[in-house]
């Protein structure tokens, strides 16, 4: 479905770029969950932006890489003529609901508007959409709702409307960055329940970004690790977390405090992330990595499958994930 | 100031020509008001009704006016009127503005009532305010200070009223505060260094509105008395040769813009100098 | 409450004036708290955004009036007093480290502030002193004490922040949610080094978060807080493996826990959050609640000792 191939997303000159997305590949299948996690500031959102096609312009580019939807490379596309050609069956939605909407325009017509653009219908069958829209995301209420304004809805309501938006495509991909970061616990469990259910019913991929590890490990089908603009390791969400074998993945699990708690103190991963471009030679995680050893900072890591599906960015991969 | 004190304030401008010519040109100005009596080529006083009108030549650069005086001579010391008003309209404006706007965010009924009175004067435009306030003061220097001045004070009472509001409710500003400071502290190591850049900017547009205000008010009689020479005097003066010798007015409102002019691209250099996210502009560091 | 408490809350109540379309609304945002930290612990505080969490710790450091009820620190009623003394004894951590710091002071500065404006240094040297030392003690270079905000990254910011709250040393430190808006590692980092300074200064804590992960690391005891009112209290262990109140059963049970075997999604119910200009006139809950009966939509339940726990609920 969609295939993401040696990705790179670069700021600065040409001539001296800095890759803030570093050759990052994956795959989404019909109807699969892909977990992205890292840390802030590791490309997470860059990536997504690229594989949208929304970049900020100016600022960065596509240096390298293809986005093939349906074996259509949509990076050579403007965003008219993916419309156009029939690959506009992406969506996205973003952690922050508020921002996102309109605060003076009400519920329903930002949506039949979403709905007038990709279903080229308006008026009463718009708003009809809008309000199977609404309920397909489970919001109590529907018909009332759509005279809603935005300030008038909850946080989680909000982000039910973003995804009723998203919805509007059809998408066959669904493209969402943290969207229940801003959300309470209790909360955030409807949320995700609901993509997770949409998946299902609507055979929809959907990339789901985050940097919680928690969160990942309920919802998602497969994961992908990155880290300093590299996916460092990528699994099926039982071999991850069973059984990480990336240095870095097996960090960010241990400091985890719902994982510890008793314990005294939290192990930590020491030092902080590399900024972007600093790291020329050797494994990017090298400054940090407990078992770091000499060619590690010299040569890097080669990307090897420890098992089937299970693919790991390091020279000395951990071998059985450690006591847990 | 040192060196590196020297490179730090010089960045900006090295990094962006056009506020390089815009601090030369106020440099320019600043070294005429100064030194005016030693770099007029002739005594801006001295008349000479044989050369009157003469077009710029070879002697007189910026030619002659009705009386035969030197326009260049003119306009170099009347550079120093152009300084006087533009820093007492400045002085004034903020002086006021800014305890009156800070007090007002910090003292909310205190400042409903001083906010109402700021509301009305800005309902007059300025220049009528100015107009008005001269015709009861009766024309002076000073008076034209006051008069410019109250038109500028009360947008500077706007902004710092508008800015302390914001900055009342941050939270490092809640931090001191759970520390036990009080108005003073506050003030002093909170509001007043975080509004010193959008003040300088501030400051640099008022002093070169006031130009424009002062040649208005001089141009009406209502400002510097004729006998010293201004800009906006020497436009009054002229008006009427307006065909007959331009440059008459040429030169003198090619002085009120270019100063004008420059000081809004200093105080844009010297915002972003005071602004610590901009250093990586100037390629330091962060 | 406890004879030891170096902090004795009672009956908190702190509400706000606001205006929605035109219409003005009071609204309670701590509606009768009473709380009591012993010598040494921590306390956590858990709830829902906008359950008045960071109220009743604003409230405690005197950010904001309350509307009655009492505060005492360590026998003296301090409500609302602006007691030079006791603001160097009680000290808060705030939320957002990019937010907390003066963008245009040497983090140095921001350091020293609680004493500089307490008089605390008689020289100097004696300053430089403190602040190094408090840099030191957060993990942080003394050659920090130059640097200004912006060039920190967000856990460096935090750790300032942390230094900012142990100079001079406090007896109580609240800490509204320092960690919520770190990455993992990097929270793991702050939390140890709180648990750290916490026994080497003896300090007593506050600790506000809404994740029930982090309290359950730091905290010996928790108070689950609902709509302005403590809910259900106890020690940490016993809130977080035997949830009684209902809505501390949904909050525990809607925690994502990292492990994919145990998958909770669709398969718990929580309900919709609150409106805080909406308050029902029975048990804040009951609208959420699976448990609800007639009693609950009239009377307000109180909270009471049932064991080893406080608990807020008719029907548990
Ligand atoms: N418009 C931009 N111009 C320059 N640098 C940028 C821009 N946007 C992002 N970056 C840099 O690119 C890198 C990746 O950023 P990105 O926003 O993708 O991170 P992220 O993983 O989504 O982090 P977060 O969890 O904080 O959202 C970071 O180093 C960031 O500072
Ligand atoms: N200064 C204020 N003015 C009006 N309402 C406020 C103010 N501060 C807090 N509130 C309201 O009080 C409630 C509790 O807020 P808060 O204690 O910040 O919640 P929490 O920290 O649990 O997220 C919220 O509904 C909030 O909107
Ligand atoms: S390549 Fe070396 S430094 Fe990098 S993660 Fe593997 S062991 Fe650690
Ligand atoms: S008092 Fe009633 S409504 Fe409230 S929590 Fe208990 S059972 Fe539920
Ligand atoms: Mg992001
Ligand atoms: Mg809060």
């Amino acid at each position: 479905m969609l295939s993401v191939q040696d990705l790179t997303v670069s700021l600065g000159p040409a001539t001296a770029p800095v890759d803030v997305v570093a050759g990052v590949s994956f795959e989404l299948a019909k109807g699969e969950i892909l977990g992205l996690v890292g840390e802030s500031g590791c490309g997470k959102s860059m990536t997504s932006l690229a594989v949208m096609g929304l970049l900020p312009q100016p600022g960065p580019r596509i240096r390298a890489g293809r986005v093939l939807l349906e074996g259509c490379d949509v990076t050579q596309l403007q965003p008219w003529q993916r419309v156009e050609a029939g690959h506009g069956r992406m969506a996205m939605i973003f952690q922050e609901p508020m921002t996102s909407l309109n605060p003076v325009r009400r519920i329903g017509d930002q949506i039949a508007e979403a709905v007038r653009v990709h279903d080229r219908v308006s008026g009463p069958p718009a708003m009809a959409r809008a309000r199977e829209l609404l309920e397909l995301v489970r919001m109590p209420d529907p018909a009332m709702q759509l005279s809603a304004y935005p300030h008038q809805l909850s946080g989680g309501q909000r982000q039910r409307i973003m995804i009723a938006i998203a919805l509007a495509c059809r998408p066959q991909v669904l493209i969402a960055d943290e969207p229940t970061t801003a959300l309470d616990v209790t909360i955030q469990v409807q949320v995700l329940g609901l993509l997770r259910e949409l998946c299902n019913r609507l055979d929809m991929a959907m990339l789901f970004i985050t940097h919680d590890m928690g969160v990942i490990a309920q919802l998602a089908d497969r994961v992908s690790v990155m880290y300093a603009g590299r996916i460092v390791e990528t699994a099926g969400v039982e071999a991850l977390f069973g059984r990480p074998r990336h240095h870095y993945t097996r960090g960010l699990m241990d400091c985890m405090p719902s994982r510890n708690s008793g314990a005294r103190r939290l192990p930590t991963i020491a030092g902080q992330p590399p900024a972007p471009g600093t790291v020329r030679a050797g494994c990017v995680f090298a400054s940090r990595c407990a078992a770091v050893r000499e060619p590690c900072r010299t040569a890097a890591p080669p990307r090897a499958e420890v098992s089937r599906g299970h693919e790991v960015l390091c020279t000395f991969p951990l071998d059985d994930g450690g006591p847990r | 100031m040192s060196r590196d004190d020297a490179m730090f304030w010089l960045k900006p401008f090295i990094a962006r020509p056009i506020a390089l010519m815009g601090l030369g040109i106020l440099l320019g100005t600043l070294l005429a008001a100064i030194f005016a009596p030693w770099l007029a080529p002739y005594d801006p006083f001295a008349i000479d009704p044989s050369i009157r009108l003469t077009p710029p030549n070879a002697l007189h650069w910026f030619g002659t006016d009705q009386f035969g005086r030197d326009t260049l001579s003119r306009a170099i010391q009347s550079a120093r009127m152009a300084l006087l008003i533009g820093s007492g309209v400045v002085a004034f404006a903020l002086g006021t503005g800014v305890p009156i706007g800070v007090l007002s965010a910090l003292f909310p009924r205190l400042g409903h009532v001083l906010m109402r009175m700021v509301d009305v004067l800005m309902a007059f435009p300025s220049l009528l305010l100015a107009l008005g306030l001269i015709v009861i003061l009766g024309p002076s220097v000073v008076n034209a200070i006051l008069a410019i001045g109250l038109g500028y004070m009360t947008t500077t009472t706007r902004i710092v009223y508008g800015l302390t509001l914001r900055l009342r409710t941050e939270t490092y500003v809640e931090a001191s505060r759970s520390m036990g400071a009080g108005t003073a502290w506050l003030v002093g190591k909170h509001i007043l260094p975080n509004l010193v850049s959008p003040l300088l900017v501030q400051a640099s547009f008022v002093f070169a509105f006031a130009q424009l205000g002062a040649a208005s008010l001089d141009f009406l009689g209502l400002g510097a008395p004729p006998e010293i020479p201004s800009w906006g005097n020497m436009l009054a003066e002229s008006h009427t040769f307006i065909t007959r010798a331009p440059w008459l007015l040429f030169f003198p409102g090619m002085m009120i813009v270019a100063t004008a002019f420059s000081l809004n691209l200093v105080g844009d250099a010297l915002r972003d100098r005071l602004d610590p996210r901009f250093r990586q502009l100037f390629g330091e560091k962060g | 409450m406890n004879g030891n408490a170096v902090l004795d809350i009672r009956d908190l109540k702190v509400s706000f004036k606001v205006r929605r379309s035109g219409r003005k609304y009071q609204v309670r945002a701590v509606d009768g708290v009473s709380l009591s930290l012993a010598e040494g612990e921590v306390l956590g505080i858990v709830g829902e955004s906008g359950c008045g969490k960071t109220t009743v710790g604003r409230s405690i450091v005197g950010l904001v009036r309350p509307d009655s009820g009492t505060i005492g620190f360590k026998g003296r009623d301090m409500t609302g007093a602006g007691l030079r003394d006791m603001r160097l004894n009680i000290r808060m951590v705030f939320q957002d480290p990019y937010a907390s710091l003066n963008p245009r002071r040497a983090i140095g500065d921001s350091v020293a502030e609680a004493g500089d404006i307490n008089g605390f240094f008689t020289s100097r040297a004696e300053r430089s002193a403190a602040i190094a030392a408090a840099l030191t003690a957060v993990g942080l270079d003394p050659s920090f004490a130059a640097r200004y905000p912006y060039e920190l990254s967000g856990g460096q910011r935090q750790r300032a922040g942390i230094a900012r709250t142990i100079l001079p040393s406090p007896s109580i430190v609240i800490a509204d949610e320092p960690v919520s808006a770190l990455d993992v590692s990097v929270q793991a980092q702050v939390l140890n080094l709180m648990m750290d300074l916490r026994e080497q200064l003896g300090l007593s804590m506050l600790f506000i978060s809404h994740d029930l992960g982090v309290i359950g690391q730091i905290s010996n005891r928790v108070a689950v807080m609902y709509m302005g009112r403590i809910v259900e209290q106890a020690a940490t262990r016993t809130v977080l493996d035997d949830p009684r109140h209902p809505y501390t059963r949904s909050l525990v049970a809607a925690i994502p826990k990292p492990d994919p075997s145990k998958r909770i999604l669709g398969a718990i119910e929580t309900g919709e959050p609150p409106s805080l200009f909406k308050r029902p006139s029975g048990c804040a809950y009951a609208p959420r609640c699976p448990l609800a009966s007639q009693r609950c939509l009239v009377e307000v339940p109180e909270l009471r000792s049932v064991g080893d726990r406080a608990l807020a609920c008719h029907n548990v």
